[in-house]
């Protein structure tokens, strides 16, 4: 099972051993955080007061899809907490199916994979293209990672690993998949709500 | 904690998120304001960062907090 | 032979070569018609990395508990290979590690360092004799980012080796990852040399629009740099969590060696900073193959119908140089760290105001996020941001004189001794004092606008890197020889090294900022003969040509006593930090039970031997 067998006798307790994980699990997401910092000061350093017309809808839909998702996320955490297997597999998959749906909205949709006459906005679009489509592509791709590593605990916790006491795995990608959702909550207004409409045509 | 009181503050944060992203998006239709929209963001990150990420477990006391 | 075809390094390079062939082949594939152009080039380079990653070895582990197999990681020497392979392999002892940064730091050097001889040569006399100026800009370039590369490796080796050795662990805290920091530094440095074969003319800042109008080898370059940044965020996730979760009990906050705490302060920085440069590169990176325009002011037609602002090369500028001031101090901080190390070793005399002295190096970190648009006083930044930029510049020389006031009283009315490690040391300080002194001209807004693009600002930070950086790791090399390899260096080689590499630099560094105050511009191939430089820059060359002499003498010194040198005692410097209370060299776990330290770091000057450790009962679980 998921247990640092003790071969040495300096190896730290699961108790020690977990509280360091989780210090560098941390200082991890600082460091992702500056990154996310950055593209965000791209977006006020280039964008100003201004924004270009993106589809409200779709913003609103992909902003509840997530937030919806951390939910589950956080729901399936709690559940191996309490040694509640199934409930565990059942929220880290509906998880898994609402981050892959807000892959398809972003990549389908917003870059217009999955639309007749391709996006409104192109990435050669100007500062606007850039910046819409260097955001949404930074953070789609940690969705992605997130995804993937919530299906690998998943596929960990189907065969039995995890429990009550021992599931700083599951409490890993749980914090990730959050942090993934944090920086949506900031590119979500920076992308779609702050500044005026630019009127098209000028 | 109790499992019932656990799954239950699920529910509640994700109200409160709920609420906080319509805020969000009314004050957007009217006024599109930074400050604001900022305001609102970092309180839906508080939101996540305490109750989803559990940040105060980093300096809980090595043996407490939740497992 | 057979051995050599299953070591990591070996395995991993195939890796790449294979990786990088995929990305050629799927590009034509997709209808691609020259792999050099940025698409094609920048896939290839993606799908090498990761061929890298797979065949080498250093995700195995990560892959494996997918399949549910969570043994612990190998300890000791991998059975039924020789002693050397592990060297060339992954593997998870941190002073093993160590050792690799370590000589992958001194190849990096001195491959910059050959680069650097070419260039010089070249400037060693007015008109264009031997190299085209693309070459010569994609070699200034090379030069830059391979030094950059093998001092961030050269900071790592020294981190990984002492830093969990000095709070009395056994290992880092996270020894997968520090071998996966490691690793990733090869096939990033692989990509910088590919890029020196399609040639890239910004220079090693990269700065757009001509790092996205410039030739090919842009790609790999920023690419490669991207991929180096990996190992100095992993590295410092690992350093923090070493030196605040894996210290011995005993070892409290204020017991830590000094060098820990310089390099607590380095990760912070290296932490969060690194990201910056990361992402300004990538972002050139999508500019140029998806046409994003972060940082071109130019504008499409259907741009301009969605009345969209233009990109701004100076946002770049400022993404970059968040990362590249406090880069500097990545540099630097280290290295101050080993001279506040050595020094009360050498004069036998407490480190003066040890609080002080870790304090500085927290202040010149923080600090140091702050002051970045000092390099941007010519770019056409506000007036407002200039000034400030100006005044937290200037600020940092608060801490850093704190720092050399320690030093002095540390070394006042001692027993100083002068072995090689100490006259590095004593170099060092002098080295630093010049570099030091001459960036407050630079610093301040009037004065760098003459001085900005002049070789005056070369002399000044080539005197901070060898100051601030080279001497001390050097000294470091010295000081910690015997307790790596069991073995003490030559004391005569060491003395030659230093007396022909120190005259040398001051005749190079003090030569580079007369010829800047005399008009000498930076970054050119050709000058006017009427400035009266070409005097100075053979000078220069001549002094390049020495220190790179010396260094060779180094090299040879270190690789000789490693098999005829005297045995090394297991304190030759009768020191009193944790490392020195064990064998030379280092058994394979460290120490043989946990620790409880009971002494004071800098106590010199009592009765000996030291008591550093109590051999109480073993620490629990705190």
């Amino acid at each position: 099972m998921a247990v640092l067998h003790s071969v040495h006798e300096h190896d730290l307790p699961y108790a020690r051993r977990e509280r360091v994980n989780r210090w560098g699990l941390w200082l991890f997401l600082i460091s992702e955080s500056f990154m996310f910092a950055g593209l965000l000061a791209a977006r006020f350093y280039l964008w100003g007061g201004t924004r270009p017309p993106l589809d409200q809808t779709l913003g609103l839909l992909l902003t509840s899809i997530l937030l919806v998702s951390s939910f589950f996320m956080n729901r399936a955490e709690v559940a191996i907490a309490h040694d509640d297997r199934p409930e565990f597999l059942r929220s880290a998959m509906l998880t898994v199916v609402l981050g892959t749906a807000f892959l398809v909205g972003v990549v389908g949709w917003e870059w217009g994979l999955f639309l007749p006459d391709g996006p409104h906005l192109r990435p050669t679009d100007g500062a606007f293209g850039a910046v819409v489509y260097g955001l949404t592509g930074f953070h789609a791709f940690h969705v992605l990672t997130g995804v993937l590593a919530i299906l690998a605990v998943w596929h960990l916790g189907r065969r039995g690993h995890f429990s009550a006491r021992q599931h700083w795995g599951v409490e890993a990608v749980a914090v990730y998949w959050h942090f993934v959702d944090l920086v949506w909550v900031f590119f979500y207004p920076a992308l779609y709500l702050i500044g005026q409409v630019v009127a098209a045509g000028h | 904690m109790e499992r019932r009181t656990a799954y239950l503050r699920g529910w509640v944060v994700l109200g409160g998120l709920a609420a906080l992203t319509a805020v969000e998006y009314g004050i957007a239709v009217t006024s599109g304001a930074v400050v604001p929209l900022l305001l609102v963001g970092m309180l839906k990150a508080l939101l996540i960062l305490e109750y989803f990420m559990h940040v105060s477990r980093l300096w809980a006391p090595a043996d407490q907090g939740e497992h | 032979m057979r051995h050599v075809l299953t070591t990591g390094l070996v395995r991993g390079l195939v890796g790449q070569a294979v990786g990088f062939a995929l990305g050629v082949y799927t590009a034509r594939a997709w209808g691609a018609t020259d792999w050099r152009a940025d698409g094609p080039l920048a896939w290839a380079a993606v799908l090498s990395v990761l061929g890298f990653m797979l065949a080498s070895g250093m995700v195995s582990d990560w892959l494996g508990w997918l399949a549910g197999n969570f043994a612990p990681p190998r300890h000791g020497a991998p059975p039924g290979k020789p002693r050397w392979w592990r060297y060339w392999s992954v593997d998870y002892d941190h002073k093993v590690i160590g050792i690799q940064y370590g000589v992958t730091a001194l190849v990096l050097v001195g491959l910059a360092g050959s680069v650097a001889l070419i260039f010089r040569s070249e400037l060693s006399k007015p008109g264009i004799d031997f190299l085209e100026p693309a070459v010569f800009n994609t070699l200034i370039g090379w030069h830059g980012i391979v030094m950059i590369a093998g001092i961030l490796t050269g900071v790592a080796a020294m981190a990984n080796y002492l830093v969990p050795l000095m709070v009395g662990a056994r290992d880092m805290a996270f020894p997968r990852l520090n071998a996966f920091a490691y690793w990733i530094n090869v096939p990033g440095v692989v990509l910088v040399v590919l890029a020196l074969f399609l040639r890239w003319e910004t220079g090693w800042t990269g700065y757009p629009p001509l790092g996205v109008q410039t030739m090919p080898g842009a790609i790999p370059f920023y690419l490669g740099v991207f991929v180096i940044g990996f190992s100095s965020i992993l590295g410092a996730v690992n350093i923090l969590a070493t030196a605040f979760g894996m210290r011995a009990q005993g070892m409290t906050l204020f017991r830590m060696p000094i060098f820990v705490w310089s390099m607590v302060a380095t990760s912070i920085i290296a932490l969060t900073a690194t990201q910056l440069i990361g992402l300004s590169f990538v972002l050139v990176v999508l500019e140029r193959v998806f046409g994003m325009t972060f940082f071109s002011p130019t504008l499409t037609e259907s741009a301009q119908a969605l009345g969209s602002p233009p990109g701004q090369p100076l946002l770049f500028q400022h993404l970059f140089w968040f990362y590249s001031h406090p880069a500097v101090y990545v540099f630097i901080l280290p290295g101050l760290g080993i001279i506040s190390e050595l020094l009360p070793v050498f004069a036998r005399k407490p480190l003066f105001g040890y609080k002080w002295v870790a304090m500085a190096s927290l202040a010149i970190a923080l600090v140091g996020f702050l002051v970045w648009g000092h390099h941007m006083f010519t770019s056409g930044m506000s007036d407002i941001m200039r000034v400030t930029m100006m005044w937290t510049t200037l600020l940092v020389a608060v801490p850093t004189g704190v720092k050399f006031f320690n030093w002095l009283g540390t070394m006042w009315g001692g027993k100083l001794t002068f072995p090689t490690p100490m006259l590095f040391v004593l170099g060092a300080l002098s080295i630093f004092l010049i570099g030091g002194l001459s960036g407050p001209p630079n610093g301040t807004v009037s004065t760098d606008l003459f001085l900005h693009d002049t070789y005056w600002i070369v002399g000044h930070f080539h005197a901070t890197m060898f100051g601030g950086f080279v001497y001390p790791y050097i000294a470091a090399i010295y000081y910690w020889y015997p307790k790596v390899t069991g073995r003490m260096y030559n004391e005569t080689l060491g003395k030659i090294h230093f007396w022909l590499m120190t005259p040398a630099f001051w005749t190079m560094s003090l030569g580079q900022m007369l010829a800047g105050l005399w008009g000498m511009r930076r970054r050119i191939v050709d000058y006017d003969p009427a400035l009266g430089v070409a005097g100075l820059q053979t000078a220069v060359t001549i002094a390049a040509h020495v220190i790179f002499l010396s260094m060779l003498i180094f090299a040879f010194n270190l690789v000789w006593s490693a098999f005829r040198g005297k045995v090394a005692a297991a304190n030759p410097w009768r020191s009193r930090s944790p490392e020195f209370q064990v064998p030379s060299p280092v058994p394979d776990e460290n120490y043989p039970a946990p620790v409880v330290v009971v002494s004071e770091p800098y106590e010199y000057g009592g009765p000996e031997p030291y008591v550093v450790f109590a051999h109480g009962p073993a620490a629990a679980d705190d």
